[in-house]
């Protein structure tokens, strides 16, 4: 006697593969790339509806990830801005992470969360501290103002990029209340001296009457991608959280893996951009006097042409 | 080729094939299976899924490590994103294959619908085509202790499903 369920399975396996099947691989992949972005559904045809539809994006971000998908962090194509002295984390339509700043004098910036500084290729995030009204880089520490010109400690090479914007709705107050971003700015040339400098202010410090709670960008975990070689299969089109574990072989060879065992490399991808040579030599091999990189177990990153670009660093992300 | 992931002219394509074929040819059949079951029985469905991991394989093959989890994984996904695409329902019937009578796995297929796509991928390659539980982790990129799991709960969902035992030997 056996479970029904395994005699049916037996029946199953006499399935012949269709016989005409190769021919079809030859002719190149067919079926459509992965699902685009959700596109905003809401279309401002004056300032009424743009008003409308920016309470309806706030009220459904709030209950589900509209204008997101399990592609990407892709946000809405029109952003709120937050009351006025208020800075808020939000992702661009390309996942892009950005901070929308409201200033205090009622103006607005849009600025890059990515530091200007790339250490062994690895790009870097800024976080928002209220108190000092500053973004610094989370593991070198370099202080941008508010509207990201370099202001202190670093290494930093400039200051941080900003993007252009178009107000689609005011408040009751003339304020901004929503925007479109547009294309990305250069940045403030100001720099940090070549070498980092001995003495680094505190990251946020306590200032009477202000928050010293940093503000950082949420993953949501249904977005996160289990492991780098599900990314790279399904090719999505922008930035992306991925779960991973950084795996620099003795020649340099860098991968993102979802488990490391020993130098073998599971649910991985290859990366590019990051000096895998050097930080071996300089870092990993002084450190641990052996391969592998666990700096981080989550990453946001590019796909593209196969691989895994642009690695960032984001362990100290919250995720919910 | 040029950029990776760029445009493959044919003749460049059946260049990097020949390296695939032999592959194409152990593993294609199982992989044909499972994609047929996974998908409910949708016979044009496995065949695109399995063909499109196939030639997405043959157009990255420079920088694939070990190709056949590679293709198992976009295989499974790609399925994956077509059935969540489509949100239709099992098919009353599956589509005939040569080899078998579908009535003959029109129970199993609806049982094997109601698992979770994890623990019904993980079913069919354990048990229909035989792969170890650390070889499924490592054809679906997830722990083989997950696998375990997926193996356990949807053999314990089948049985409750298809309760009736049969005689094997008739």
């Amino acid at each position: 006697m056996a479970d029904r369920w395994r005699t049916e399975l037996e029946k199953l396996r006499r399935a012949e593969l269709p016989g005409d099947l190769w021919e079809r691989v030859l002719e190149g992949p067919r079926m459509e790339p992965p699902p685009a972005r959700a596109r905003s559904r809401l279309v401002a045809a004056g300032t009424a509806l743009a008003v409308f539809a920016v309470a309806a994006l706030v009220a459904l971000r709030a209950f589900g990830p509209l204008g997101t998908s399990v592609e990407t962090l892709a946000g809405p194509e029109v952003l709120p801005v937050p009351a006025r002295g208020v800075t808020a984390p939000e992702f661009l339509p390309d996942g892009r992470p950005v901070f929308v700043v409201h200033h205090e004098d009622g103006t607005v910036s849009v600025v890059d969360a990515f530091s200007p500084h790339r250490a062994w290729g690895f790009e870097e995030l800024v976080i928002w501290c209220p108190s000092t009204r500053q973004f610094v880089e989370w593991a070198h520490e370099a202080h941008f103002d508010e509207y990201g010109a370099w202001r202190s400690a670093g290494p930093a090479p400039s200051g941080l990029a900003t993007f252009a914007f178009r107000v689609v709705a005011r408040d009751a107050g003339g304020d901004p209340s929503a925007i479109r971003v547009g294309a990305m700015q250069s940045p403030d040339p100001g720099h940090s001296p070549a070498v980092t400098e001995p003495s680094r202010p505190p990251i946020c410090p306590e200032v009477a009457g202000r928050s010293n709670r940093v503000v950082t960008h949420v993953i949501d975990a249904s977005q996160i991608w289990p492991t780098p070689a599900d990314a790279v299969a399904a090719a999505p089109d922008g930035w992306i959280a991925v779960r991973g574990r950084l795996l620099v072989a003795q020649d340099g060879f860098v991968q993102l893996c979802a488990e490391i065992d020993g130098e073998r490399c599971d649910g991985g991808a290859v990366v590019r951009g990051v000096d895998g040579v050097g930080l071996l030599v300089n870092v990993i091999l002084p450190v641990s006097g052996k391969s592998g990189y666990e700096t981080s177990t989550l990453w946001l990153a590019r796909v593209r042409g196969g691989v895994i670009d642009d690695p960032t660093i984001a362990s100290f992300l919250p995720v919910r | 080729m040029g950029e990776v992931g760029g445009a493959v002219g044919r003749r460049e394509r059946a260049e990097l094939a020949q390296g695939l074929e032999e592959l194409y040819r152990t593993t294609a059949p199982q992989l044909w299976r499972a994609i047929y079951a996974y998908v409910g029985g949708r016979r044009h469905l496995a065949e695109d899924v399995v063909a499109e991991a196939f030639a997405r394989a043959i157009e990255r093959a420079p920088e694939i490590r070990a190709p056949r989890p590679w293709i198992f994984r976009t295989a499974f996904r790609i399925a994956t994103r077509e059935l969540r695409r489509e949100r239709r329902p099992l098919p009353p019937s599956p589509d005939p294959v040569p080899g078998i009578d579908p009535a003959d796995v029109q129970d199993l297929l609806g049982a094997l619908w109601s698992l979770s796509p994890n623990q019904r991928a993980a079913v069919l390659l354990h048990d229909e085509e035989g792969f170890t539980g650390p070889e499924i982790a490592r054809l679906l990129g997830m722990s083989a202790a997950t696998v375990r799991v997926h193996v356990f709960r949807g053999r314990r969902r089948l049985r409750e499903l298809l309760s009736v035992e049969e005689d094997v030997d008739g």
